[in-house]
């Protein structure tokens, strides 16, 4: 199962938008496949910063930052499709 | 017009650090900052406020320079109307305006330093803020005075990063700053929206 956390923070429009893919693309995968949380950076900032993020939002996963910035849906799933295998 | 023009510098260019788009990337660089030696934090704080400065200073300037001699009190306050709608409306629906990152104009930008970066981006909820700023730069025709209201702004946008790269920030400064990344937005029309009263009730 992959686990993908999605770095936000309060009042981000953009982050709002990630979560919306993200969640669109984990319910049609299956919960059995991919879960996902949200991380908000002004709670958890010591682990942002050590995952290497830089703004918001950014996507990890299984505990690797792989996005740095909001990626596009057809990125995501091609990403998670290919740790899918 | 050049104290009011000094005194929204230095009042949105504070209120640029606590918008949405902006609070986080500064906090996560404030705080990888404090994390650095004393010598290294304070050569990326400079990096990031002179880059700044410099950024704001030049546009500032520039919209001195060519000067405006004045706008229709209509035209006014539509604009400051329709910027405030915009900020509302961005709490509601995601608007995708880029940031203006002017650090990419600059042969081989990925090398730059991220204090540079940040400081040479303005992001895209800065963006209304800097052109209220820039057109009452342009309303004074004084680029001595605009180039001043830059590094004000530069100067007050950076200030809390400054400030967070030298504090700890416990549980209530964060949880301070969630709240103003949630509040701002709507302060920011609250104040839009009093310039544009303000011009309706003085026709000035």
């Amino acid at each position: 199962m992959i686990k993908v956390e999605v770095f936000s923070s309060p009042g981000c429009g953009k982050c709002m938008q990630a979560k919306a893919v993200l969640k669109a693309i984990a319910e049609e995968l299956g919960q059995d496949k991919v879960t996902w949380r949200d991380v908000n950076i002004l709670e958890e900032m010591d682990y942002a910063v050590d995952l290497g993020v830089m703004s918001t939002p950014a996507m990890a996963i299984d505990g690797e930052l792989v996005f740095s910035s909001l990626p596009s849906s057809a990125k995501l799933r091609s990403e998670l499709d290919r740790r899918l295998g | 017009m050049n104290a009011v023009l000094l005194m929204t510098a230095a009042g949105l260019g504070l209120l640029a650090f606590f918008e949405p788009c902006t609070i986080a990337t500064h906090t996560l660089f404030a705080v990888r900052l404090s994390h650095e030696a004393v010598r290294r934090r304070r050569l990326a704080l400079a990096a990031l406020v002179l880059s700044r400065a410099l950024l704001l200073m030049a546009i500032f300037g520039m919209a001195a320079w060519v000067g405006l001699d004045g706008i229709p009190t209509a035209t006014a306050m539509t604009m400051l109307g329709v910027t405030g709608a915009i900020y509302l409306l961005s709490r509601r629906i995601y608007l995708p305006v880029p940031h203006m990152a002017f650090f990419h104009l600059i042969p081989g930008h990925a090398r730059l330093s991220q204090g540079i970066k940040l400081g040479l981006t303005l992001p895209a909820c800065t963006l209304p803020l800097v052109l209220v700023v820039g057109v009452t730069s342009a309303l004074t025709q004084r680029p001595d005075m605009a180039m001043l209201a830059g590094l004000i702004f530069a100067g007050m946008f950076s200030l809390p990063t400054l400030w967070n790269s030298t504090h700890k920030l416990d549980a209530a400064h964060r949880a301070f700053l969630g709240r103003a990344a949630n509040l701002s937005p709507y302060i920011t029309t609250l104040l839009l929206w009093s310039g544009a009263f303000m011009i309706w009730q003085t026709g000035v």
